[in-house]
């Protein structure tokens, strides 16, 4: 891999004057980086995930965007009816024109990172949340990221319209883009949000190496979702962490319809008594991708809550992989962890590695896991055939059922839809379907 | 430990001289580990080149091996060059004379257990003759054995009288090079246990390692192997709820056991080593290598252990279910009370057609333990129809100790079922209120609490097993409440 | 046979019980009514030795001793038995098999011998038919996936089986049907005797047309504010608690 840790090093030569922020602090983030290399399969977490396919690659920081171009990708791939504020970013660009921040409610910040960085450098509201230890991609998105969003909620915000990102990626014949979304959410106390964070792309290969940070303090109310429909030939790489003080809440939803090799990790850590956090997945994975979804909840103090469950409907030569770790640390009592993965198997050449663990430390505690792998219920399918419909559909209704089941706690309709309608996309004989739901 | 020190002291002492095998006519050796030593073992005996050089094969991939770090369990590095690898069976006048010489503490625990006084003594390493209860029953029951045709010996008579099978089957679960401590023990095992069933007979009753007396202080580096042929029944018990004795810190047995077309192995452990004391000073390290094939169709093996003992258990027992329609099952309680570590589990590998394969593992931690899960259900493209069920649920008795649970599904095949369930909690304060309500002793309403969550594996051992089991369960959690 | 004193007991920093005083006499029947929230089921919770009460002040003297002095289990053992409001399920722990070690074990503090399986059977199953319980129940787990009803008839046979002296029964009518209620009030009914004191918490008077109380009192707000004789349950049942709160002005 040292080609392209080289070009890594190139890449900050021709770049570093150029980014925005603290660059000795990026230059710190790109060494510590480069001295341990991008993970491999010998780490335990990264046991059934390779990065092998990036050590041939030649990747470039991506150039400047061509703005009609830009404007006419978003036309194709933003979620219509989402009317609140907007950020777009091309190749992690920001694309100023496609944008919407008029009518902001008072005390909600939403902005480009980058511009906050240029003008206030020194003030540098990166890492502060990512265990960068454990999750050491983070350093090479601190390293070189373009630029990204900066969510700031002051007390008085409710809850409002979606914040609604979009990063479009767009690969071209070449040198693969590097794209490194950045995203900050910052919410303070008692303040409620929801930022919709939605990666998509089309066109050749590009790496997307996405790290989103959020904070939560006391009794602040936040709903994240992570949507990605990447081509068919995107890598993404995506680490959301988030810490929560006294009381707050956090529900993330995971959606991952697209990709050719997806890497999502999820590391909530939950600091005060009270605090929660809800984490719901769905990775629909068909061809031969391959969707992997690392999750870890760190119960540090006593009274919290955990929620999980990730479904997973794979179909092709994919693979799927889920690892949700529970902690438990000494003296966090009277927990509550609950967590579950199922998964659906369509095709004989797929393949899914589930691991969900529990590692606990303290003794007043109820921590349950499960995680099934199986067909769809016979007794299901056999009720809807005795009622007149055939095999195939019966089947592809029950599939469409299970994830919908995930799709339908989303609980904003214009994506809630739009998703609906990809899953649906993704099953055979999807027209059929279509009249019955 | 004293004498043993002693022993080493006295043995470490006196000058290695290279080659010093053609020479030495003591039954021991001096601690540390090259290919002499296993020469000298194999010598000592009297085993035939292929087995010398089956060991010696192992040894030299051992050598090239890392020690595995991977497991939830901490101890201070091994040093395998401070372990003496053969003594023979202890010279009576270095035994205690009679019981009045062992530590009471031991007694009190035999007590406890309701073991028979004349056994106390055999498990203490008393030097008395052979106990005469256990002779008379031992002959009787070879007798009935070889009428059935069941070959059950120990391992270096095996390899003496039935070469041809051991060959045959040594290695063929557990190759040598499989692990760390597997390798270590095919270099240097020195005893253990052999069966054969032949085609299509049951045995005629349960075989147990008690009755084998002949093969004393086999422990540290044992090598058990078992094969039912076709159409073959047998159920084997391992290991004794009381604590025996023994002086050699660490423990790495290998286990193989193959099951041809319609066999089926009940295979039935209760492991009570010494755990170390309260502080966690002394204790046994039990790194076990267990692992079954189900090589025919309708093969059947089932894994069921009670685990209390050992300051740290490392064990893993397995299933290959190679043949269609194959059952693997595994049931285990595992106890770490005070300072002891347990990382225990299954694998159950699905080859075959519509294998199906149990797990229900009941862990309890007290004290200051870290009792862990760990296990892998694996289901190959081949497997069509397999089947797993898996439950596994964490009991935590006082705040300072920690359950975890690490499982590995890997799910090759779309018609799979795979449900795998974990739950982890405290001894409600309801049920034990309830029971103290109904004028229970705390003591008294923990066991029965526990006993009752480990219902489902006891229910799997022979009869009389289990209820020495349940009573083992109580004195292991001694004074963990309160 | 029990004598309250002014007792003062909190939950978790609140108070519950405020100033508590009841007397009751071997051979009576006590029902004691109120709202909700009003300290019912925690008077049996603390008279029972329940953990996570704190007892502020005031006495419970009972049969001589100083019941608050008292673990759970002695407590059990000199005579002390509460039905349960939620029977507690033990998975895996035979209900016969807690039945035997309960008996026992208050026989033994009795200095009585303990029971063998032949004799312990034939008492047990002499209750089960006034209980109108099927055999099969013996062999299953503690309360495990017993419905309310089987539940609430459990506690009553393990009550009859222990032959206590005081008897506490915690809303044991709540989630009865009326054939169910039945069997369980004839079971109570048959251990009404001289030697044993019976007090029962309840919502509702409808369990009381079964079994007849000698005394009703009303509790709100953590003390008895009436106390009567059945009439009074019926007036109760006319008019609510709320009439009867305002009139004791709490």
């Amino acid at each position: 891999m040292s080609a392209l840790l080289e070009s890594l090093r190139q890449h900050w030569r021709d770049r570093a004057s150029t980014l925005p922020g603290n660059a000795d602090a990026r230059q710190q983030a790109l060494e510590a980086f480069l001295a341990r290399g991008f993970p491999t399969t010998a780490e335990e977490d990264w046991k059934y995930t390779s990065l092998a396919r990036l050590e041939d690659a030649s990747l470039a920081v991506p150039g400047p965007v061509d703005l009609a171009e830009a404007m006419a990708a978003v036309e194709r791939h933003a979620v219509p009816g989402l009317d609140g504020p907007r950020l777009v970013f091309v190749n992690g660009q920001l694309i100023p024109p496609a944008c919407r921040l008029e009518g902001m409610p008072e005390g909600l910040g939403v902005g480009s990172l980058g511009q906050t960085l240029q003008e206030h450098g020194d003030a540098d509201p990166l890492d502060r949340v990512v265990d960068l230890d454990r999750y050491r991609l983070a350093r090479l998105n601190t390293a070189l990221f373009l630029d990204g969003a900066l969510i700031r909620a002051t007390k008085q915000v409710g809850a409002e319209k979606p914040i609604y990102l979009l990063f479009l990626n767009l690969g071209a014949p070449g040198a693969m883009p590097l794209i490194q979304p950045r995203v900050l959410i910052d919410v303070a106390q008692g303040a409620a949000l929801t930022v919709i964070e939605h990666h998509c792309g089309e066109g050749e290969a590009a790496v997307i190496n996405a790290v989103t940070e959020i904070s939560g303090q006391s009794a602040a109310r936040i709903t994240h979702y992570r949507v990605q429909e990447h081509a068919e030939r995107h890598i993404q790489i995506a680490g959301l962490n988030a810490r929560l003080d006294r009381d707050a809440s956090l529900v993330c939803h995971n959606i991952d319809l697209g990709g050719a090799l997806v890497r999502n990790d999820v590391h909530a850590r939950l600091l005060a008594p009270g605090a929660e956090v809800e984490l719901n997945g769905l990775y629909f994975t068909r061809g031969t991708s391959h969707v992997d979804n690392h999750t870890r909840i760190d119960h540090l103090a006593p009274r919290t809550t955990s929620r999980e469950d990730y479904r997973g409907v794979l179909d092709g030569r994919s693979r799927a992989v889920f690892n949700g770790k529970v902690l438990v640390a000494e003296d966090a009592q009277k927990i509550e962890a609950h967590q579950s993965n199922n998964n659906l198997l369509l095709s004989r050449e797929c393949e899914v590695d589930t691991k969900p663990e529990l590692e606990i430390y303290a003794d007043d505690v109820k921590c349950s896991h499960g995680a099934t792998v199986g067909q769809l219920d016979a007794t299901a399918l056999f009720y809807l055939r005795s009622r007149g419909l055939d095999a195939d559909t019966a089947r592809g209704l029950l599939t469409f059922a299970f994830a919908e089941e995930v799709i339908a706690r989303l609980g904003i309709t214009p994506l809630a839809e739009r998703l609906s309608g990809t899953v649906m996309g993704h099953l055979p004989d999807s027209e059929r379907l279509r009249e019955f739901t | 430990m004293a004498t043993n020190e002693h022993e080493l002291e006295h043995l470490v002492s006196r000058k290695y001289k290279h080659g010093f095998f053609t020479e030495i006519e003591a039954d021991t050796v001096p601690p540390g580990l090259n290919e002499d030593v296993i020469r000298f073992i194999s010598a000592k005996k009297n085993e035939p080149e292929w087995m010398t050089e089956w060991r010696l094969k192992a040894y030299r991939h051992w050598l090239t091996m890392p020690e595995p770090k991977w497991a939830h369990v901490h101890y201070p590095p091994i040093d395998f060059q401070a372990i003496s690898y053969y003594s023979a069976p202890k010279r009576p006048e270095d035994a205690p004379k009679s019981l009045d010489e062992v530590d009471p503490k031991l007694l009190e625990t035999y007590d406890k257990l309701g073991i028979p006084l004349h056994e106390r003594a055999r498990l203490a390493g008393v030097a008395v003759d052979a106990v005469f209860d256990s002779v008379s029953v031992t002959t009787t029951f070879k007798e009935k054995l070889a009428e059935a045709g069941v070959i059950f010996c120990s391992f270096s008579e095996a390899v003496q009288e039935h070469p041809e099978l051991v060959r045959r089957y040594l290695g063929s679960v557990v190759p040598a090079r499989d692990n760390f401590y597997a390798a270590l023990n095919s270099a240097v095992f020195t005893d253990g246990s052999f069966v054969y069933i032949p085609k299509g007979v049951r045995c005629p009753m349960e075989l147990s390692t008690y009755f084998r007396i002949n093969a004393a202080n086999t422990g540290q580096f044992e090598r058990t192997l078992i094969v039912a042929d076709e159409g073959s029944h047998v159920s084997y018990l391992e290991g004794c709820t009381a604590p025996m004795r023994d002086e050699n810190q660490l423990h790495a047995a290998v286990v193989e056991l193959v099951a041809l077309k319609d066999a089926e192995i009940k295979y039935s452990t209760v492991q009570n080593w010494y755990p170390g004391d309260e502080e966690g000073r002394g204790g046994i390290y039990n790194f076990v290598t267990k692992r079954g094939d189900c090589r025919g169709a309708n093969s059947k093996i089932s894994w069921t252990q009670v685990e209390t003992g050992s300051a740290i258990t490392w064990k893993y027992p397995s299933c290959i279910l190679r043949g269609d329609n194959s059952v693997g099952e595994f049931y285990s309680v595992a106890v770490a009370n005070n300072l002891q570590q347990a990382d225990t589990g299954t694998k159950m590998i699905h080859i075959g057609r519509n294998t199906r394969s149990t797990i229900i593992s009941k862990g309890i931690s007290a004290g200051r333990a870290q009792n862990a899960y760990r296990g892998l259900v694996r289901v190959l493209p081949t497997a069509e129809g397999a089947r797993n069920f898996t439950q596994c649920d964490s009991l935590l008795i006082g705040d300072r100790c920690g359950a975890h649970t690490f499982p590995y599904i890997e799910a090759r095949n779309p018609s799979a079922q795979i449900e795998h369930e974990a739950t982890t909690s405290k001894i409600g304060e309801d049920q034990l209120f309830y029971c103290l309500q109904r004028g229970l002793s705390e003591e008294d309403a923990v066991n029965m609490i526990v006993n009752g969550f480990c219902k489902e594996v006891f229910r799997e051992l022979p009869m009389e097993f289990a209820v020495e089991a349940q009573a083992l369960l109580n004195v292991s959690l001694e004074g963990a409440v309160g | 046979m029990l004598k309250i004193k002014d007792l003062h007991a909190r939950v978790d920093g609140k108070d519950i019980l405020k100033g508590l005083t009841l007397e009751v006499a071997a051979g009576e029947v006590h029902a004691i009514m109120g709202p909700n929230g009003a300290g019912k089921s925690t008077l049996a919770q603390v008279l029972a030795g329940r953990e996570g009460y704190e007892i502020v002040s005031g006495s419970v003297e009972y049969l001589g001793q100083d019941l608050l002095e008292l673990a759970p289990e002695e407590r059990a053992r000199e005579g002390v038995f509460l039905a349960f409001q939620y029977p507690v399920e033990i998975p895996g722990v035979n209900n016969v098999y807690l039945l035997k070690a309960a008996l026992n074990a208050i026989r033994k503090h009795r200095g009585e011998d303990e029971l063998d399986a032949y004799a312990f059977m034939k008492i047990v199953r002499e209750k089960m038919k006034l209980m109108q319980m099927d055999p099969s129940f013996l062999n299953r787990g503690v309360n495990e996936g017993f419905s309310g009803g089987e539940k609430k008839r459990n506690e009553i046979l393990q009550m009859a089986v222990l032959e206590p002296k005081l008897a506490l029964l915690d809303e044991t009518d709540s989630g009865l049907d009326i054939d169910a209620m039945k069997v369980v009030a004839e079971g109570v009914n048959s251990l009404r005797s001289p030697e044993r004191a019976i007090v029962m918490v309840t919502h509702y008077q409808r369990l009381l047309d079964h079994i007849v109380p000698d005394v009703v009192h009303v509790l709100a707000d953590g003390r008895i504010v009436k106390s009567g004789d059945r009439s009074l349950a019926l007036e109760l049942e006319e008019r609510g608690y709320d009439w009867l709160q305002k009139a004791v002005g709490t």
